[in-house]
């Protein structure tokens, strides 16, 4: 599903040098898969999410998503890739604080085109999925952070995306709440959902199927 | 004081909510989202709408007033106005002076004409007097309902030269003009009238033969003005109806000229009519006037001398037009950059603390052009409450100043279309360049910021 050739991301120093974040970064990832990134601090993990997701441009190297050459595509194709075909799961969460949780679940749907009443039924069956009905005209400040992450999980999967990504999900949950995610991770991963995430976690890098370690900016094994 | 609103707010803040939530949003909560967040910018639009359409108005009637058709066509003029009395000329050496004068004027070179006249219309005086039918003599408390009855009609009164209707483009259209004679020596007793004065008077009939005479016993330096007696003059010419005031609104309400012997004036002025006045000769014109009245006698003070053109433009009522127009021009200039200044502010205020939602939102999917209307539909929430109310406020404004508005209406549909789209535009842009600044909004930068 995902291949990645000889990707490297760097940042202008002075004196024309460069940061080099990630370095020939060379990765396949199959459709199924369950891939936990590790590493230390500083390693490149977040850098190389960010990519995947298509939050990130400024990098070189050849980034296939199944087909498409992601490396041949204008940012704007790329963005309608990414709403097409990924999810991403933040470790802040990211909700708006001034939506409720039906309509922080609503926003990635309101970018992709959907007509109203499918938008309706889709936040619908996410909630009931979820569990959270109860909880749908609450802002997010009324929520827990094991909760507000569940609906952080629940948005990055409404629109049904192919690849789900995760920058340290279970980062801000103690560890009762971090299982819990996890759990859900891998049942969507079972439900055929691939899923790149990153973590520090030991505990939590055993649900997904291989581990994937990262020191400045290399893979060290796959 | 003004402190106190934002202190009071803060001071009720939930801690705990405030600590989940995240530092430096913008946070709106509230049932009715689609209401515009900041009020105080929506007054300031308002208030700006009101005081750019005054503007506007004001410019529209300075406009009108500026280009307003006086009714004569006095070509390359001066308007030269002496007072021999402030010389210690008694009336009879005045006329003598003044037809003087008149020939030295009328032979300077390059002068086509002049004549005198002892009222210059749009200037700071006017004259009026009843005029009826002579002959008849209505009892005091009878109100005749016709001219034939002995109805009067209160008219402009001038009394002028002998090529006055020439210098200043007045045709006579019936009848002859005053000969040199009736205008320098006191003689048979005729006058000209306009038009509508004409039809007043003999409505279906023909004025040029017939008589009239003053209804009213007003004082004044002439002999005619003067004299008590309802004497009789023959009506020798009609000419157009002209203006007298620039903001006469109402239909022309007539007027008599007598010749300048029998309605003598000691401060007059001669329309001096000059075959072509070349840019930058004016100075030289004026000079050449100047040294004619010095010539015929140096004692007399020249009170003022200008063109027609630079006359009509010191004009009283057009000069409160325009400093109307000027000063609703400044005000509303200001209000209108304190608006763009207020809305561009709280937008930008706003985009900057609400990177982190922007960088969210861009990382869910939303792409530029999504950001982009986001915050101008934010803006124009502001914008179209604000316009909404501030036409509410134009037409009260407008309904108030209406007195003094010249040729337009309070409800005028230009200004009111005129202003509203400049404040618009302005908002918009005002809006645009923090939305713009929004769609560039890096969503890793803006993630990781937290």
């Amino acid at each position: 599903m995902i291949k990645l050739k000889n990707l490297e991301r760097s940042y202008p120093l002075a004196k024309e040098k460069f940061f080099y974040v990630l370095r020939d970064i060379n990765l396949e990832v199959e459709e199924g898969d369950f891939v936990s990134v590790m590493g230390p601090s500083g390693a490149g993990k977040s850098t190389l999410l960010h990519i995947l997701g298509m939050h990130d441009h400024g990098w070189r190297g050849d980034y296939f998503l199944g087909d498409t050459a992601v490396h041949h595509l204008k940012p704007k194709e790329r963005a309608t890739l990414r709403n097409e075909q990924i999810g991403f799961v933040f470790q802040q969460y990211h909700l708006l604080d001034d939506l409720t949780v039906y309509e922080n679940l609503d926003i990635p749907l309101s970018y992709r085109h959907y007509k109203k009443s499918e938008r309706a039924a889709m936040v619908g069956d996410v909630l009931d999925r979820f569990q959270i009905v109860g909880k749908k005209d609450l802002y997010p400040s009324q929520l827990s952070g094991g909760q507000q992450q569940l609906v952080g999980v629940a948005r990055a999967i409404i629109a049904e995306p192919k690849l789900l990504l995760a920058d340290e999900p279970t980062g801000n949950l103690h560890s009762s709440q971090g299982e819990e995610i996890m759990e859900l991770f891998r049942k969507l991963n079972e439900q055929g959902m691939t899923i790149v995430q990153v973590t520090h976690s030991e505990k939590n890098a055993s649900y997904g199927k291989r581990v994937i370690q990262l020191r400045d900016g290399w893979i060290v094994n796959k | 004081m003004f402190a106190l609103g934002p202190a009071l707010k803060i001071s009720r803040s939930a801690v705990v909510t405030d600590l989940k939530e995240h530092a430096g949003e913008d946070v709106v909560r509230r049932s009715w989202k689609f209401l515009p967040r900041h009020p105080l910018v929506v007054v300031q639009i308002a208030f700006s709408l009101a005081l750019i359409t005054a503007a506007a108005l004001f410019i529209r009637g300075a406009g009108k007033a500026a280009s307003v058709d006086t009714g004569l066509r006095p070509g390359a003029s001066y308007i030269l106005e002496v007072d021999a009395s402030l010389a210690g000329y008694e009336p009879k050496r005045s006329q003598e002076l003044y037809r003087n004068l008149n020939e030295r004027l009328a032979a300077l070179p390059g002068v086509e004409r002049a004549s005198i006249s002892s009222i210059v219309p749009f200037g700071m005086f006017e004259l009026s007097r009843k005029v009826q039918r002579a002959g008849v003599h209505p009892a005091s408390d009878a109100k005749p309902a016709t001219a034939a009855e002995g109805l009067a009609f209160e008219v402009a009164w001038n009394s002028v030269g002998a090529g006055y209707f020439s210098v200043v483009g007045l045709p006579v259209t019936r009848g002859r003009g005053f000969t040199e004679t009736e205008a320098t020596q006191p003689g048979p007793k005729v006058a000209i009238i306009d038009e509508v004065l004409a039809k007043k008077l003999w409505p279906d009939g023909d004025a040029v033969g017939q008589r009239i005479q003053y209804a009213d016993q007003k004082g004044g330096t002439s002999a005619d003005l003067n004299s008590g007696e309802k004497e009789s003059m023959e009506i020798v010419g009609i000419v157009p109806a002209t203006r007298h005031a620039l903001f006469e609104t109402e239909e022309p309400v007539g007027g008599i000229y007598l010749p300048f012997a029998r309605g003598f004036q000691s401060d007059i002025s001669y329309f001096v009519r000059f075959r072509s006045l070349a840019p930058g000769s004016e100075a030289a014109a004026a000079d050449l006037l100047r040294r004619a009245v010095r010539d015929v006698d140096p004692s007399i003070p020249i009170i003022s001398l200008r063109t027609f053109a630079q006359h009509l433009d010191s004009n009283l009522d057009l000069w409160l037009v325009r400093a109307g127009a000027a000063l609703f021009s400044i005000f509303g200039a200001l209000a209108l950059g304190l608006a763009v200044v207020g809305l561009y502010g709280v937008k930008a205020y706003s985009v900057a603390r609400r990177t982190r939602e922007i960088g969210i939102r861009m990382a869910l999917g939303a792409q530029a052009g999504a950001v982009l209307r986001m915050i101008m539909w934010e803006g124009s929430i502001m914008l179209i409450s604000g316009v909404a109310i501030g036409l509410l406020l134009a037409i009260a404004t407008a309904k108030i100043l209406s007195g003094i508005l010249y040729g337009v209406s309070a409800l005028d549909p230009i200004a009111f279309t005129v202003a509203p789209l400049v404040l618009t535009l302005a908002a918009l842009i005002a809006t645009w360049l923090p939305a713009r600044r929004a769609t560039r909004v890096d969503p890793v930068q803006a993630l990781r910021a937290e």
